[in-house]
């Protein structure tokens, strides 16, 4: 995939929502709700992959958004993700510094583009780090990802964690999906 | 306006940024970070490491990341090989980065989106509300009433907490010398998101409170707190707090809650007068 790609967007085949910013999936959803944005000079994914499913991250962005016209993703050094318009790698999934500044650089030059973010996931995230660690990292990027207008899916996979970390989580994201 | 703290050279503020009306900039080396702080009036720290080494970058992080870690942090360059726990902004210097710049430290700002725990959902109101109560002088207006709180419910200490944008203030407290906690080590920043009574049973096993080390050097394990209700707002709380893990029955809840009821009358009243 890459910026010279012009497809028309498929039809949206999941529900709209109401212009959010940032909504938290259930890891195991297959379809993410529409929230386009339709401004930017293009349309750019990015997926930040601490699991290795990066393809099917993406193939749910294009499940409700269509092809891209750009593609760049930020995983773990010494995973196999290549074939993308940019990669760039953390040292691990608790690398908070590294994703700081990977998803800083990939937003920035993403300036005037449509933004679709998945981030994955961030139940891998709180394996290395704790609960209010965790919270402002994610407050610190989904603000910065309300500030481009962009659009963030953040996974987790609620059964892993107790209520009173998915409820405090919860107040960070406009909307969640799948979830109870 | 807000307050930026540039820290690197002070001939690297573009003028786009230093310039603007939004922002009020001032600048220090980062070898004399710790010069710079502590300083309330500082809102956003913007760093730029082009000219400083790696162990400037270490210093600078740690002295804004990790012992002011609500204050937002805007790093406009690399600091690769520092160390893995930093969390901040970053807006790497390239084709109209200024005014990304000035788009991220206004958000981060109006957003707080450095803090470690959630907001009311009408924070704004809610802190114009705590200035007024912290105006009104209240320290030791509630010993009393701590102190029977204290008794009637046998724990090892009773307190009322005002919250307001950074700290937890203590009007009261019965049973120990605290004057203030750091908000994000407060339980009563996620009490007054509760529109009831708020029991931790044991403070140790809520991974809301993982890594609170002021909480582990008072000792507190069980904590309970009830809202004051002043203006339509929650301004802080009425609290237990013990060295064991307990539980409330509904008695003692509903006991706590008029105790909380009592004082966010009283501070009503006193603020009615003046």
């Amino acid at each position: 995939m890459s910026r010279e790609t012009e497809e028309t967007p498929k039809k949206d085949r999941t529900p709209s929502l109401e212009r959010p910013s940032n909504v938290l999936v259930e890891s195991d959803a297959s379809t993410l709700p529409s929230a386009r944005r339709g401004q930017g000079d293009e349309t750019a994914f990015v997926v930040v992959s601490l699991l290795s499913k990066t393809d099917r991250r993406i193939e749910a962005l294009e499940g409700t958004y269509g092809e891209p016209d750009s593609v760049h993703v930020i995983s773990v050094k010494g995973r196999a993700d290549n074939g993308y318009d940019t990669v760039r790698t953390v040292s691990s999934s608790g690398d908070l510094t590294g994703l700081s500044m990977r998803i800083g650089e990939a937003l920035s030059e993403l300036h005037d583009d449509d933004v679709y973010l998945y981030f994955d996931d961030v139940t891998s995230l709180l394996q290395y780090t704790d609960l209010n660690t965790a919270y402002r990292f994610f407050n610190v990027l989904t603000g910065r990802i309300t500030a481009a207008d962009g659009v963030g899916y953040f996974g987790i996979t609620p059964k892993a964690h107790d209520d009173r970390t998915v409820n405090t989580l919860r107040n960070l994201f406009d909307d969640t999906v799948g979830m109870s | 306006m807000t307050e930026v703290l540039w820290v690197g050279n002070p001939h690297n503020i573009p003028d786009g940024f230093a310039g603007s009306d939004a922002f009020n900039v001032r600048s220090v080396t980062p070898n004399r970070i710790e010069d710079a702080f502590p300083a309330d009036d500082i809102d956003c720290v913007v760093y730029d490491p082009s000219d400083g080494t790696d162990d400037d970058n270490a210093a600078v992080l740690e002295t804004v990341c990790a012992d002011y870690p609500e204050l937002p942090c805007v790093l406009v360059g690399n600091v690769d090989g520092v160390g893995e726990g930093y969390v901040f902004d970053h807006v790497p210097k390239r084709d109209g980065w200024v005014d990304v710049l000035s788009d991220v430290v206004r958000s981060a700002v109006e957003r707080r989106s450095h803090v470690s725990y959630p907001l009311p959902d009408d924070e704004e109101g809610r802190l114009t509300e705590v200035e007024v109560v912290e105006s009104l002088d209240l320290r030791g207006a509630f010993d009393r009433i701590s102190e029977i709180g204290r008794y009637c419910f046998d724990t090892d200490m009773c307190f009322v907490g005002v919250v307001n944008d950074r700290r937890e203030r203590f009007l009261s407290c019965h049973g120990g010398s605290v004057e203030e906690l750091p908000r994000e080590q407060s339980v009563c920043a996620y009490q007054i998101l509760d529109g009831g009574v708020t029991v931790v049973s044991d403070v140790l096993e809520d991974p809301r409170f993982e890594n609170r080390e002021r909480l582990r050097e008072l000792g507190m394990r069980f904590y309970a707190g009830a809202p004051l209700d002043i203006g339509g707002v929650r301004v802080g709380s009425f609290c237990i707090m013990d060295a064991e893990p307990r539980d409330l029955d509904d008695d003692e809840s509903r006991l706590l809650r008029s105790f909380g009821e009592e004082v966010a009358e009283k501070i009503s009243l006193l603020k009615e007068l003046g």
